[in-house]
């Protein structure tokens, strides 16, 4: 994978063209995302859990499935285990169709690490329509 | 329409209610200032990345903001953390969603879904709009408690 545009506050918002269309993007959702669901009686994922964080440029943080196969790595456990209850999963030609771009982003602590920039508020609420549990927790609706 | 200051100094602007103070003790403040404590103490990291506790101005914010607009008889919100320090409170019933993001002090995304229709609004200083929609999701849940009855 090439390594993303950055600048001394990290790695500029981009498209990485190394990022298929039908690459998963999987998101760690914690327990701190669950709430209660008046309408199913049950647990969802609040919509928080597909926010751009307000640090640096932004950018809600994801894992890049393909990266982590290749490592030869189960990405249901490298995503969920031991302290991340739960993960979902996108396409990125499904997250790119709401006008967002998918940029790679590696740490020392993980280098399959990518980043995605919703561009407008309203991609958040369509990203938890479209969000497929991965590793599901019990009783709780994506 | 009062401007309030609140106790950091932040200008809170709300309605006028008559009757009302804001000191009443509502049964929403202490699972708030609860969950609120707890979510200033959250690990770096929490998230499963790089996402840090909530800021404590935002923590403080979001209090006073509540004091200024959450009708006392409004059930305890749910409030969820954000990567950057932010915060969202939320209510949801079984016709209505009103969301609160927490960007920062007097930098709120205000969101209410209800009989189909969406609303979104970037508030800094006035927040009339989320005293009126909180009132009157405190009056909807009412009616049903008044109905189960």
């Amino acid at each position: 994978m090439q390594p993303p545009p950055s600048d001394d506050k990290g790695v500029l918002p981009h498209d990485h063209p190394g990022i298929v269309a039908d690459d998963l993007v999987i998101r760690r959702i914690s327990e701190q995302f669950i709430v209660n669901d008046p309408r199913s009686g049950g647990r969802r994922i609040s919509s928080m859990a597909y926010r751009e964080s307000s640090t640096g440029h932004g950018g809600m943080s994801v894992d890049l499935e393909r990266l982590i196969l290749e490592a030869g790595i189960d990405p249901r456990v490298f995503a969920t285990t031991p302290r991340w209850i739960g993960s979902v999963y996108f396409e990125a030609g499904q997250i790119r169709s709401l006008g967002c771009r998918i940029g790679y982003d590696p740490s020392p602590d993980n280098p399959y690490h990518g980043e995605v920039w919703l561009g407008a508020s309203k991609a958040s609420r369509s990203l938890q329509l479209a969000a497929v549990w991965s590793v599901p927790i019990p009783e709780v609706s994506p | 329409m009062t401007t309030m200051q609140s106790s950091d100094g932040l200008a809170l602007r709300i309605e006028n209610k008559p009757g009302r103070t804001h000191d009443a003790a509502g049964t929403w403040r202490e699972p708030v200032r609860s969950r609120l404590a707890e979510l200033v103490r959250l690990p770096v990291g929490w998230d499963g990345y790089t996402g840090v506790p909530v800021k404590a101005e935002n923590a403080r914010f979001a209090m006073d903001l509540l004091s200024v607009t959450c009708p006392d008889a409004m059930p305890a919100p749910e409030i969820v953390p954000g990567p950057g320090g932010d915060l969202q409170v939320e209510w949801h019933n079984e016709t209505v969603d009103i969301e609160l993001h927490v960007r920062g002090p007097n930098d709120v995304s205000a969101w209410r879904a209800r009989e189909g229709k969406e609303e979104e609004l970037r508030l800094t200083d006035d927040f009339a709009v989320v005293s009126l929609w909180l009132r009157h999701f405190a009056s909807a849940e009412g009616e049903i408690a008044a109905a189960a009855e």
